[in-house]
């Protein structure tokens, strides 16, 4: 049982740690890294409208339903979800509605440890050069090399990378973490960390507002690319829509363009027509932009240089490589270009190996870093050396996300754009394509962004987890749970708005161009790819900030997943008997076993972002759904709002109940359905696409939720004949 | 950035900040609530005190 803050008279240094431990408990990687990815992800502020419409008419009413839940379960012997349901609703069957309560903390667990080991993994790359261990974070002016530190980091690049020989840091650091993790729960000491929030959190906070000070003030640190500035950064993340009636013709159109796109050199006037034209220096990252931003050429035009048709067997791409002057010198098919952006660069541009002399190791080291599959490297007679490369569209798009430069004929692709009210039409080398960029209503009207931002806040201030019901169990009857749950989740609010969603973002625009924030390196990535380069800009004092910041938001998440553990220990122990020890070795297996499939199958963070949406979102969704639906509907508003408000320090308004009788669970129930109409046949269908030679990572994903579903439903079973057992036994009734 | 991405910048931040302060100055302001307030971080599940 909990033990009661003791004193007679309370000091000033007890009322602040009492709200630093409750602000600082549940701040952790979704507010850092997680929302700025889901912003990005769903268009930046029009994000903003269903996120605090959840924030206000979900995330606060289910909280507070989840502390009074648990607090009322407990106080009848249970202490996990489906234990907590079966005494609120007082039916057998109501525990296997909680059986999302054990899942959903311990496959998040699975992959945030995961994040947990690159906020490590960076820290301790701030101080390796300091220690003679490698350069480390020490990476120079160049955005780009963070980005290409990022995937090697956490092998974006191929599945496995983790596992083969010299294949990267990330499996050191998640084997520390782990570790880490069960040696504090399995030996009870989880309760020390409630000194991190005491004394870290305050300096956790402090730094992001160093660093937040910072990225407001960087103007536009990238001369050749004054548009990539602070305030059209705080614009992507702010302003409610980029729909075309916010723009005037000309260049402002080609920005919005951009914003759907990837390529980020075009400049635009206005005509007589009222028609806008412009140059693009970069033909083939248009043509790769148009590919994958879901333009449809609408009329047969040329195509679009070096696109591979689609559905054929693409063609072995011949080229030759010369490393006569730096950087090096690439022809592809005739089309020249040179690589730039790649960390084998010096500051000034410069190629420099150690083992410049062989160009082949040259070429295969250039190769290796590009999610190219296979590549051969051959010598041919002359100085020269020829290769050729299976998948040529793969090698495009690998060069054109790693920044490679076009030096063809120089004239680039002319065009012209035209407004159709909420398309843009675009002409390229007489070739058309449209694009449609959807109004804010229209954007508002997707049934996803509702669920996503409902998700987010649900994520954040841990509501749907099964993990406040757990923890609340052990409070006592007359112990707070309105303000503290209001409390906590105002300290979630203010770091993930007022800091995660304005230090991220913008820095990464400023730093990586639209196209970095458009296409984030997975829902939590955004931050390790361009933090690294606003610590960069803090001179002498960035190493010592950038070691801070990734240090102290591991210890915040060394604290929310440690409470993911204990949901489950709390059902092993009800449901099979066992002590705390038996029951941490158990879940550590299992943990363990998910935690490598997310790491193994880390290509584009596929497994890691699928787990996330299905249970970080949907299955957190759900169990929030059924949570406020027992509390309104089975135990009672009437019940209901006295459990609120016993004990409360705050008197909560009455149209609370209305809330959560009504408002919750029609908002819940209608968006899900929505989706469930408009979405999730799509990504249903998405499960089934493999791409050719790759293994079915989502299908797979599913398939270990599905299975540790089937694992908790059969503890639950378990724990009902253990309960049946015991509830007999008091009552001497059988079951 | 347009004007109203300015206005919820403002609303958003400030009223995540506001929210929190309130919330500390209750804290502060009433009376025992220190006693009362509890966060996953400071509840010790029985099961570990059991097992010292």
């Amino acid at each position: 049982m909990s033990q009661p803050l003791t004193g007679s008279k309370e000091s000033w240094a007890t009322r602040v740690g009492v709200i630093l431990a409750v602000t600082g408990s549940a701040v952790g990687l979704g507010n850092f890294l997680r929302f700025p990815g889901m912003a990005a992800q769903y268009g930046g502020g029009v994000f903003m409208i269903p996120y605090v419409v959840a924030f206000l008419l979900l995330g606060l009413p289910i909280a507070f339903v989840e502390w009074s839940m648990g607090r009322y379960g407990g106080a009848h012997g249970y202490n996990s979800a489906p234990g907590v349901f079966r005494a609120v609703c007082g039916r057998r069957w109501a525990s296997y509605l909680g059986m999302l309560g054990p899942l959903i903390p311990v496959v998040i667990y699975m992959y945030y440890v995961f994040v947990e080991a690159w906020c490590l993994g960076y820290a301790w790359n701030y101080v390796a050069p300091y220690l003679g261990a490698g350069t480390g974070l020490d990476l120079g002016d160049n955005p780009e090399k963070y980005n290409a530190f990022f995937e090697r980091f956490v092998g974006m690049n191929e599945h496995g990378t983790a596992f083969s020989p010299g294949g990267g840091q990330a499996l050191i650091f998640l084997g520390i973490c782990f570790v880490l993790n069960f040696y504090l729960i399995y030996r009870g000491l989880q309760k020390g960390i409630e000194w991190f929030c005491k004394f870290a959190m305050p300096a956790l906070v402090l730094c992001a507002l160093i660093v937040l000070a910072r990225v407001l003030t960087l103007g536009a640190p990238m001369p050749d690319k004054p548009e990539q500035n602070v305030v059209n950064g705080l614009g992507y993340m702010w302003n409610p829509a980029h729909q075309p009636e916010n723009l005037a013709p000309g260049d402002k159109a080609v920005q919005a363009l951009v914003y759907r796109s990837t390529f980020d050199a075009a400049s635009g006037t206005d005509d007589a027509d009222g028609l806008g034209s412009f140059t693009i220096e970069n033909p083939q990252a248009v043509a790769w932009a148009l590919d994958q931003t879901g333009w449809k050429r609408r009329q047969p035009g040329r195509k679009p240089p070096d696109t591979a048709p689609a559905n054929e067997p693409p063609p072995v791409l011949a080229g030759r490589y010369a490393n006569r002057e730096s950087p090096i010198l690439l022809t592809i098919d005739g089309d020249q270009a040179r690589f730039r952006g790649l960390d084998l660069l010096d500051s000034g541009g410069r190629l420099t190996l150690d083992n410049a002399g062989d160009e082949d190791e040259t070429v295969a080291k250039l190769l290796a870093m590009l999610p190219v599959d296979s590549a051969g490297v051959e010598r041919d007679e002359k100085t020269l050396r020829a290769f050729s490369i299976r998948r040529p569209g793969a090698f495009r798009e690998a060069l054109g996300a790693v920044g490679w430069e076009h030096v063809g004929d120089g004239k680039g692709l002319r065009g012209r754009w035209q407004h159709e009210e909420s398309r843009l039409v675009l002409e390229v080398d007489g070739s058309e394509a449209a694009v449609s960029i959807p109004t804010f209503l229209e954007t508002l009207s997707n049934p996803e962004i509702w669920l996503a931002a409902a998700g987010q806040i649900f994520f954040s201030l841990s509501v749907g987890f099964g993990i406040i019901i757990t923890y609340s169990s052990y409070m006592r009857r007359d112990d707070d749970v309105a303000l503290s749950s209001l409390t906590a989740a105002a300290g979630n609010g203010f770091c993930e708005v007022a800091l995660g969603g304005l230090i991220v973002i913008p820095a990464t625009f400023v730093f990586l161009g639209v196209s970095a924030v458009a296409n984030p390196p997975g829902t939590f990535g955004m931050g390790f790819v361009s933090l690294p380069s606003v610590f960069n800009q803090m001179g002498d004092l960035g190493p010592l900030f950038g070691f801070l910041f990734f240090f102290l938001l591991f210890l915040a998440a060394v604290t929310s997943s440690l409470s993911m553990l204990q949901p489950a220990i709390a059902l092993f122990e009800e449901g099979l008997g066992i002590g705390r020890k038996a029951s941490v070795a158990m879940l550590g297996f299992v943990t363990l076993m998910g935690s490598l499939f997310v790491v193994y199958f880390s290509k584009g963070l596929l497994a890691l972002d699928t787990v996330d949406f299905w249970v970080g979102a949907v299955c957190i969704y759900i169990m929030a759904t059924i949570q406020v639906i027992i509390y309104g509907w089975v135990l009672g508003i009437d019940r209901g709002m006295k459990e609120l408000d016993r004990g409360a320090e705050i008197r909560l308004p009455r149209i609370l109940g209305f809330i959560i009788k009504f408002v919750s669970p029609v908002y819940l129930l209608a968006v899900f359905a929505m989706w469930a109409v408009n979405k999730l046949p799509g990504r249903l269908k998405a499960v089934g696409q493999v791409e050719e030679g790759q293994p079915p990572v989502v299908a797979l994903s599913l398939g270990l939720i599905v299975v540790v579903l089937i694992f908790f439903v059969l503890i639950i079973t378990r724990a009902n004949q253990r309960w049946d057992k015991q509830e007999s036994s008091e009552t001497g009734v059988s079951p | 950035m347009t004007a109203a991405g300015w206005l919820i910048m403002i609303f958003g931040v400030g009223g995540m900040t506001a929210l929190l302060g309130w919330c500390i100055y209750k804290v502060i302001s009433t009376p025992g609530s220190t006693e009362h307030l509890h966060s996953q971080a400071d509840i010790e599940t029985p099961d570990t005190v059991d097992d010292r």
